[in-house]
């Protein structure tokens, strides 16, 4: 092993069992945000804290392999466009701006709930993605 | 479908939904950011426009996001006064993307190029978002998205020095925000709403007229807004930010940004505090009145010192804002009309000086005041806009700030506080020392052979110019159609 490099097995194989529980934690949290505490800012770091977990105990160029600039940068945007789309579809169906009610494919408790949830995930996976770009962004290695 | 008061949320959400695209277009194609801004820039003026036409003919437009009603929603409303602020915004952001086009080619990197256009669109949203806003907390969310993309866009050209700016700029508008976040606090604690209606009718039901925790509200809220506003003991920031920043960036910041704040003060002492309060109770009114006369005075002096020439311009705003709270100060219906209308006038002339400016940085790079010397003999176009928006800020007829300097001047004296009026004759004494001595050395000194290669900037620096200062002029004579616009939107605010 060369001295730049720095490995461990315990580390690396309590982080392979750890991530999927993770993920499915932060998934959790996105997807219950709107009945109990949590959504999609909370969600969205438990999901940049197993990408995190992972680039410490792996190298940081291993991590950057999956989340490059380019797909990081259309993951960004996602939430905010997400949550006008929904706003702005409520608008379409003559009620007012994020007006759930009006949307008519559901009831109107039932729409709302759905909505919140999309937008809620929307915001999660920017959260995620936004979190994971400024770890890269400190970690020194922006590319 | 989409009917006329959805257009108020319109103007809000065609910046920032651009704006979130923008990073994907310049991943793609960095020359494709200037054209999508330039195109989301001019639907949101149409709008915009459309909107005044409305307001104008069917009085003010309420809108409440979620259909409920106020103060469950959150309400945004626009009367006159407001259509003005959000088409001056869109205006000049419009400007300064199209100005933009050729002046940051080579400063930074082309990705980079896309964050740029999303920030100002991203300012631009902010600013609608934080003008048209009715509801307190929403008010501060939008001050928060135009002030984080200002700090960022002030440190965008990654110099050493831009950076360092940036963050001096950070540190104090951060302290701003906080303190404006502390008075909405104390205002929901006693009053239990956020509504700007609401608060103003708790506030009277409730008898929290004398309580402390409300004048502490009024004490913080102030002291934040003025630091974003640049008043005049809390200016300090602004010349040291300018004078590193991109030059669209200055008129962007200097135009608007500053006025939004200004704006925003106002209406939220008018309106939730009611004039009671600010005149009787806690006199800020005369406390506005005695700072404006200082900064008015200081301004122009610490301007007549500098040798760079955007401090001096940033100093000049620090004069003009004082004239401004002049209008907060007579508190009278004319004082206060004459000073929004010369905050707009503000707008259009300091970003056409601004823009000036910058036409000459982009053909020399030079900001220093005696570098300009015989610069108006090879940019004669350039120099002669410079010159008429100079001319305005120093009020001389038929330009607009001549109208509402003496508008300002005329609702002083109407006001029996005639000190004011001979402060504001002062310093267009002083405003014309420091901007002759310019047009002076720019047009009548330095020889027309030596640097032959110097040559006008490139059309889309040269016509947001010109369109600013032709702007000075028309409005020199059109004068009456704002200021209508004003007084009807000031009768209902001071009641």
């Amino acid at each position: 092993m060369p001295a730049d490099r720095w490995e461990d097995v315990i580390a690396q194989t309590i982080a392979r069992l750890l991530i999927p529980m993770i993920l499915l934690y932060g998934i959790y949290v996105i997807f219950h945000g709107h009945l109990s505490p949590g959504g999609g800012f909370q969600g969205g770091v438990i999901l940049a804290s197993s990408v995190i977990l992972y680039s410490l105990v792996h190298e940081l160029d291993q991590a950057t392999k999956f989340f490059k600039k380019k797909f990081r940068v259309i993951l960004e945007p996602i939430g905010p466009i997400i949550f006008a789309f929904i706003g702005l579809l409520c608008i379409f169906f003559s009620g007012n701006f994020i007006q759930y009610s009006k949307l008519p494919f559901l009831g109107d408790k039932e729409m709302a709930a759905v909505s919140i949830t999309i937008i809620e995930a929307g915001i999660g996976v920017t959260v995620m993605a936004m979190v994971i770009s400024i770890f890269f962004s400190l970690g020194g290695r922006n590319r | 479908m989409f009917g006329s008061s959805d257009l108020l949320i319109l103007v809000v959400l065609v910046p920032l939904i651009t704006a979130y695209f923008l990073p994907l277009c310049g991943y793609i194609r960095s020359s494709l950011c200037n054209l999508v801004s330039v195109f989301s820039l001019s639907i949101s003026l149409i709008i915009s426009l459309y909107l005044a036409k409305i307001v104008v003919l069917e009085g003010t437009i309420q809108y409440f996001t979620t259909g409920f009603q106020p103060p469950f929603a959150i309400e945004i409303r626009a009367d006159q006064l407001t259509v003005l602020m959000v088409l001056a915004t869109i205006l000049l952001s419009l400007l300064t993307v199209i100005y933009s086009r050729y002046f940051i080619r080579g400063r930074f990197t082309e990705e980079r190029k896309g964050l740029y256009y999303a920030l100002i669109l991203l300012l631009a949203g902010g600013l609608n978002w934080f003008i048209i806003a009715a509801d307190i907390f929403n008010m501060f969310v939008g001050l928060e998205i135009l002030s984080i993309s200002s700090y960022t866009l002030i440190g965008i050209s990654q110099k050493r020095k831009a950076i360092i700016s940036g963050f001096k700029y950070l540190l104090m508008g951060a302290i701003g925000s906080s303190f404006t976040l502390l008075g909405i606090g104390y205002l929901y604690i006693m009053t239990g709403t956020l509504n700007f209606n609401d608060l103003a009718l708790r506030i009277i039901e409730l008898n929290l007229m004398h309580s402390e925790a409300i004048l502490a509200s009024l004490a913080f809220i102030v002291t934040g807004l003025s630091i974003k506003s640049a008043i005049f003991p809390l200016h300090v920031w602004m010349p040291d930010a300018y004078s590193e920043a991109l030059v669209p960036i200055c008129a962007l910041s200097s135009g608007i940004i500053v006025e939004a704040a200004v704006y925003m003060l106002i209406r939220i002492i008018y309106t939730v505090y009611g004039t009671k309060i600010i005149m009787e109770i806690v006199p800020i009114t005369t406390i506005f009145l005695y700072i404006s006369g200082i900064a008015i005075i200081l301004g122009s002096f610490f301007a007549i010192s500098q040798t760079n020439i955007k401090r001096m311009l940033a100093y000049s705003s620090v004069s003009q804002m004082g004239y401004i709270i002049l209008g907060v100060g007579i508190s009278t219906k004319l004082g206060l009309s004459a000073g929004f209308l010369h905050l707009f006038n503000h707008t259009i002339m300091k970003a056409c000086l601004f823009f000036a400016v910058g036409g000459v940085v982009y053909r020399k790079g030079i900001t220093e005041i005696y570098e300009f010397r015989g610069i108006g003999k090879k940019m004669p176009w350039t120099m002669t806009f410079f010159s008429i928006a100079a001319l305005s800020i120093i009020g001389v007829p038929p330009t607009n700030g001549f109208v509402s300097k003496f508008l300002l001047a005329y609702a002083s004296l109407d006001a029996e506080k005639w000190f004011f009026a001979i402060i504001i004759l002062i310093s267009s004494l002083l405003n014309a020392v420091y901007f002759f001595k310019i047009i002076n050395i720019s047009f009548f000194s330095g020889k027309k052979e030596e640097e032959k290669d110097i040559k006008e900037p490139p059309k889309t620096i040269l016509i947001p110019t010109g369109i600013l200062a032709i702007l000075c002029i028309i409005i020199g004579f059109a004068f009456p159609i704002p200021l209508s616009m004003i007084e009807t939107a000031i009768k209902s605010l001071i009641t």
